[in-house]
């Protein structure tokens, strides 16, 4: 265990238990990164259920042919729904979470820069969700259309569709203001010494998304706009009767679109940067080129956005251009598995939950990554495009993608945050039946898209009953099995055994120099040089 | 290197600085993409 004395403690025993507002007021006018980072954790396991409680009533309707248990209009409001929650409800507020928990004590601040900006990036979110949950109980149900909006069907929705696009705005706002509060504390208050080439990954990672965050979410906030004004304004943005053109909302759409995918995953990888060197008790490799390769993969994201839309019909130029530079993003993600590996090499490897969430997450997001590829090629899009191909691949970049990888980082700094360990016996049982349930949910539906199975229907023809029904099983493992997640995190802070101050042997940074569980307000007297370069030998 | 502290005015004033600068930038992304599509339109 590191001796984590240093004149920080002495002030953390004390601070711990002053100045802490108690009750209700703690959490509505919070303040503390801690705080917010908790809220946002919690909120973002609330919509992770309530999203998974849609996808499992899509899978149970798809258990067999036929309509079993609900009608096609609330069938498609369902996959709609399960996207926006997943997506802008779950996945993001998870990683404003964990950048909200980690990133001050990361980098050696005191705080967030902007904490009152912080409470209300935070707060914005419960009543965007409220607004877009109620459209499930207005005329003509809620928005059916996808998450994507494609105009003309997501205009001509009913009472839901002002609900909606207000929701978006509430939603990417928080976005926003969360982001810029992550660049302004990265660039402004970091510790003296911490250079930038000595953060963590995790804060590098969370920097570009900070960055993406703010390009983009403004781009989808534009394109809901004219959405509006073409449904109550008397706009044609969109609509080709007045001379406006739905395919001009797809490319303004895909430019939010595709970053907003970078933007989900690019977290993943900083916590997988710092989990597998952790667990291989290895400084990571090639440190500075995992930080260009991030770099690299964002910039690449922005000149890729049509190739969401092939099949719309494009010059060969822009086919041609759009396949290449997406297959040029395999070269960055590339040199960031090879890393990961290298880091591995002849590492003295442990394999407790975090590890093998980490693990899984290499593996799997890979396989997710090479579909991504299949997809990028022009002839081959035309034939998987629409298809369960495409649902199969963003779910293995997503869920053993992002979602792992939320958790690890869950497994991984839990002992930092409630002072506590979790049960690793009850923590690998999550992992084996989360990993074992996500491929037999999602392997089957490769073979379900290429056999020509199209997404987004409630009924299908007979020849995908089988690899239909086995998809549905592993939905509901892995569903589940996510209860046991909640049981094993609540277990852990009502009663687990106490951590030490560095539970990981093989952990390094700022974050583990702090006492555990971390002290209430961290790093009000700076770090020592001393401690920032222990802490940087990545 | 000096101490930082969180209530240094001179860091104060930059964390608002950048904060309006980012937040001028994210504007300008709304607002561009608007205009790029109503001059899209015209044409």
């Amino acid at each position: 265990m590191a001796n984590t004395n240093h004149a920080h403690d002495t002030h953390a025993a004390h601070d711990d238990h002053a100045h802490k507002p108690h009750g209700w007021r703690r959490w509505v006018y919070a303040t503390n990164h801690k705080d917010i980072g908790t809220m946002y954790l919690i909120f973002a396991c609330v919509m992770f259920f309530m999203g998974g409680a849609m996808a499992l009533v899509i899978r149970a309707e798809l258990f067999q042919p036929g309509l079993q248990f609900v009608d096609p209009a609330f069938f498609n409001s369902m996959t709609t729904m399960h996207a926006l929650l997943m997506i802008f409800g779950a996945v993001m507020p998870a990683w404003t979470g964990l950048a909200n928990w980690m990133i001050p004590m990361q980098v050696g601040a005191p705080d967030m820069a902007l904490p009152r900006l912080n409470n209300f990036s935070f707060w914005i979110l419960p009543f965007a969700f409220t607004l877009l949950l109620l459209t499930l109980f207005v005329p003509g149900g809620a928005p059916a259309g996808g998450w994507t909006l494609y105009p003309p069907l997501s205009v001509q929705a009913g009472d839901s569709f002002p609900m909606t696009i207000f929701a978006i705005h509430l939603m990417g706002a928080s976005s926003i203001l969360g982001a810029i509060n992550v660049v302004v504390t990265i660039m402004n208050m970091r510790a003296p010494g911490m250079g930038l080439l000595r953060m963590p990954l995790f804060c590098w990672t969370w920097l570009i998304t900070a960055y993406l965050l703010i390009a983009v979410m403004p781009v989808l906030a534009g394109a809901v706009t004219m959405l509006l004004t073409d449904h109550f304004f008397g706009t044609s943005f969109f609509s080709a009767a007045g001379g406006g053109d739905p395919v001009m909302f797809q490319h303004i759409f895909w430019f939010f679109g595709h970053p907003e995918v970078y933007i989900l995953i690019l977290p993943a990888f900083g916590i997988v940067s710092e989990i597998i060197p952790t667990f291989s008790r290895k400084p990571l490799f090639g440190y500075e080129s995992m930080v260009y390769a991030s770099a690299s993969i964002a910039f690449l994201s922005f000149i890729v956005w049509a190739h969401h839309m092939f099949t719309v019909g494009m010059p060969l130029a822009g086919q041609l251009f759009f396949m290449l530079s997406t297959m040029m993003i395999a070269v960055p993600t590339g040199v960031k598995v090879f890393n990961w590996c290298a880091t591995m090499w002849k590492g003295s490897l442990t394999f407790e939950t975090p590890m093998l969430f980490a693990l899984s997450f290499l593996f799997l997001f890979t396989i997710g990554g090479f579909s991504g590829l299949m997809l990028a090629i022009v002839p081959a899009d035309f034939q998987y495009h629409d298809s369960y191909f495409v649902v199969a691949h963003f779910h293995y970049v997503l869920v053993p993608g992002a979602v792992f990888a939320i958790m690890a980082g869950v497994y991984y700094w839990l002992p930092k945050w409630c002072g506590r360990m979790y049960n690793e016996t009850l923590g690998k049982w999550h992992f084996w039946l989360s990993t074992i349930g996500v491929n037999i949910l999602f392997f089957p539906q490769h073979f379900l898209g290429l056999a020509g199975m199209p997404r987004r229907i409630p009924d299908y023809s007979t020849q995908f009953a089988d690899w239909n029904m086995v998809s549905s099983i592993g939905a509901f493992i892995f569903g589940f099995s996510q209860l046991l997640f909640v049981y094993v995190i609540w277990n852990a802070v009502r009663s687990g055994e106490k951590a030490p101050a560095r539970p990981w042997e093989g952990a390094h940074g700022l974050d583990w120099e702090l006492p555990t569980p971390a002290p209430y307000h961290s790093w009000e007297t700076p770090p020592s040089p001393q401690l920032i370069a222990r802490g940087a030998e990545h | 290197m000096a101490p930082a502290s969180p209530n240094d005015p001179e860091r104060a004033r930059k964390v608002r600085r950048s904060a309006i600068a980012l937040g001028l930038v994210a504007l300008a992304f709304y607002l561009s993409f608007i205009l790029m599509s109503v001059t899209g339109y015209r044409s």
